[in-house]
């Protein structure tokens, strides 16, 4: 390779892996990250339920069958951490909070998990993202942050 | 060593192979006119000009399918296969292995038959993903799965050919776009045992009724395992495009064939352990394996890197030979609208729209970055900038060249021919920047919107998506009109007599401005590159291969259109 090419690769590697670094630090610090692991022991559920934890954190036991989720329209105080489980009770399908990074896809056999918080008060649509048949389009159902 | 001439005879290729090679151009180009319509149909669907589940009797998601699997697996296999026919013939010098070829594309034209009816018949609405617990009909596995086979066979016919150019030549290496097609083939084979795996032995046998409930993880991690190599697939054909005949037709010369080999070889190695950055969203896997495969997904992105400075070079020294003084001016010396050299307009036109479709690609492999765009329309987006990009312009610009070597029919309307890729770069440049910025403002990648989002009568209406879905269709209509000024070629081109003797085929190499590797160099072996791609494969799969085998089988079949399980309903 001429001197040109060895600084392309290099140029191009460091940058990315600066970018890395980037991704790292926000999952580190802003605890901005991808769905965690579940144990295997955490078997899917078959019916929508709210939950409050002693700490007062909410807990959202979504179920997403076509073509809708259950509970359909839920409250949450807004700048608290919300914890989310996901189950799919049918097909695959996603779960998309408008407006966050809440981005979860709902599979068949797994739970699904992640913690978030709405930090405006509002009315956030959830927004089924995955193909799920027919209706799919029709599959909404609502966040109310206050 | 780098001024060996390349320029070469044509190559006569057999009736019996020249036919088959039409039939493999000719087939995906006409279905690709059900695919195109199918696309443009759904930017109306989506912008709320169509709202209905169906328009002129085929639903939403049934054109849908029909424009996935058409447009992204029949018309790119089907192209790989004829041009790496056409690169095997012409490099290696030898005719194709009858028996090879007649098995190879006689499977893929009837997979490509059995599939289309269970879809044009609406019965296999599942998307080119097919994702189960979603069932297609089980005609639509197995035609898919024929589809497969058949291009392996091709593949499996080109070895003899290699063993012979390679005992006959033992002081070269092999000739840069051999190396090329052959990497994009193995890559092919490797990813599609795993998708082998999904669809002979889970999805087949359960959407017969054999087997009643299957693992989805499972069946999604094979699925992934291949679908990304998959895009290399798409794109290693166009690249060896770009690296051979369209810097020739640029009138310049490959800047360095080292890094050329390099690039193909480190495809080989890194583009298959990078499927979990299609599932970070997924629940079951640690995040620490979805933190791998998103280093290595980031690794692959370098070879595209190194790409974009090897053309450039090359095409930078074609506008110095043309009379370019300065730093930049050589990109004005370049035969943009030259109708004699359509396939630099269509190669220049698809390098522009990669420069966004590569950049959004590592937006998407970025990990937590991911979750504000996985799923939305930034995807689709993107990859219309990838296999709508650089792979589509390829295919189109060398199909109809091919086609015409093969017929003897020479090119007709070349002016319009010319402004196809321009006018289809226009047109996406408008399509893909609204569709992601949609999918920034969270709308929905696979979505009839048109029912629901954006029907002002449904309680589920946003109006913050107008802009950016009706921007879309404008983009979309754009393409299509480009789409339909090139069948008009493909018309005028057909109707034409022949004017030069059928079969000669043609393929136009550059010379190289720095050395030809030599045949001791380790870029001109196989071997080692395939074994650290198999370690990498065994590293990065084996822990969420794992994860995923614990999830119990117990997954029943749907169709698309009832809430109630298949097996349930049936008994």
């Amino acid at each position: 390779m001429d001197r040109a090419e060895k600084i392309v690769v290099g140029l191009s590697s460091g940058l990315l892996g600066l970018f890395f670094l980037a991704l790292l630090a926000a999952a580190r610090l802003k605890a901005i990250d991808v769905p965690p692991c579940l144990p295997p022991e955490v078997r899917p559920f078959q019916t929508g339920r709210i939950d409050t934890l002693p700490d007062g954190t909410r807990q959202i036991f979504y179920v997403a069958r076509m073509w809708r989720f259950e509970p359909e329209v839920v409250e949450v105080p807004a700048g608290k951490p919300v914890d989310i489980f996901l189950s799919a009770a049918d097909v695959t399908h996603g779960l998309y909070v408008s407006w966050t990074n809440t981005n979860l896809m709902a599979i068949p056999g797994a739970v699904n998990a992640y913690r978030f918080q709405l930090p405006q008060p509002g009315v956030y649509p959830i927004i089924c993202h995955e193909y799920c048949g027919a209706a799919h389009q029709n599959m909404v159902a609502y966040l109310i942050a206050k | 060593m780098d001024t060996i001439a390349v320029k070469r005879e044509e190559f006569q290729v057999a009736p019996l192979s020249r036919a088959l090679m039409i039939v493999e151009i000719v087939l995906p180009i006409v279905l690709l006119v059900l695919g195109i319509y199918h696309g443009f149909m759904q930017a109306l669907y989506r912008a709320g000009v169509i709202q209905s589940s169906s328009f002129l009797g085929i639903g939403y998601y049934q054109g849908l399918t029909l424009h996935g699997v058409i447009n992204a697996v029949v018309l790119t296999t089907f192209f790989g296969v004829a041009f790496g026919n056409a690169v095997m013939q012409y490099y290696l010098r030898q005719p194709l292995i009858p028996g090879f070829h007649v098995a190879s594309t006689g499977l893929m034209v009837m997979g490509t038959l059995i599939a289309a009816v269970p879809m044009l018949l609406g019965l296999a609405d599942v998307l080119y993903t097919f994702y189960p617990p979603l069932r297609a009909h089980p005609a639509f596995y197995i035609g898919a799965a024929l589809l497969v086979v058949g291009s392996w066979i091709a593949l499996a016919g080109w070895l003899p050919l290699l063993r012979r150019w390679q005992k006959e030549n033992p002081t070269q290496p092999l000739p840069l776009a051999v190396l090329g097609m052959l990497t994009a083939f193995l890559i092919w084979f490797l990813c599609t045992i795993p998708l082998a795996i999904e669809v002979l032995f889970m999805l087949i046998p359960w959407s017969l009724g054999w087997v009643e409930a299957i693992n989805i993880p499972l069946a999604r991690t094979l699925f992934w395992f291949f679908g990304h190599p998959l895009v290399y697939f798409w794109l290693l054909p166009a690249y060896v495009f770009y690296y051979t005949w369209f810097i020739k037709e640029a009138g310049g010369k490959l800047y360095s064939p080292y890094a050329a080999r390099l690039v193909f070889l480190l495809f080989l190695v890194l583009s298959i352990p990078v499927g979990l950055h299609h599932q970070y969203t997924e629940p079951g896997f640690d995040r620490f394996w979805k933190g791998v495969h998103a280093l290595l997904t980031f690794g692959v992105a370098i070879p595209s890197f190194m790409t974009a400075f090897t053309i450039a070079a090359s095409l930078e020294y074609a506008g110095v030979k043309r009379g370019a003084k300065g730093l930049f001016d050589w990109m004005a010396y370049l035969p943009w609208m030259d109708a004699n050299r359509p396939l630099f307009a269509y190669g220049i036109a698809g390098l522009l729209i990669f420069v966004f479709g590569g950049l959004t690609g590592i937006v998407n492999a970025s990990y937590n970055l991911n979750q504000t765009i996985h799923n939305t329309g930034f995807i689709s987006g993107h990859f219309h900038m990838t296999v709508g990009g650089p792979v589509f312009l390829a295919i189109l610009g060398l199909s109809l060249e091919l086609f015409s070597q093969l017929t003897g029919k020479p090119i007709r309307l070349r002016g319009i021919n010319v402004a196809v890729p321009y006018l289809w770069m226009l047109g996406l440049f408008i399509f893909s920047p609204a569709m992601m910025y949609g999918g920034l403002l969270g709308q929905p990648r696979r979505t009839n919107m048109g029912l629901s989002y954006l029907d002002p009568d449904s309680p589920h209406f946003r109006a913050d998506w107008i802009p950016t879905s009706y921007l879309t269709g404008i983009g979309a209509a754009v393409m299509t009109v480009a789409f339909i000024l090139y069948i008009a070629v493909w018309i005028a081109t057909l109707s034409a007599p022949a004017t030069k003797p059928a079969g000669q085929l043609v393929l136009h190499a550059p010379e190289n401005l720095h050395p030809e590797i030599s045949t001791q160099s380790i870029l001109a072996r196989l071997r080692p590159w395939l074994v650290v791609a198999f370690v990498l494969i065994l590293i990065s799969y084996w822990v969420p291969l794992r994860q995923a085998l614990q999830t119990p089988q117990n997954a029943v079949p749907y169709t698309p259109d009832n809430p109630v399980p298949v097996v349930q309903a049936r008994k």
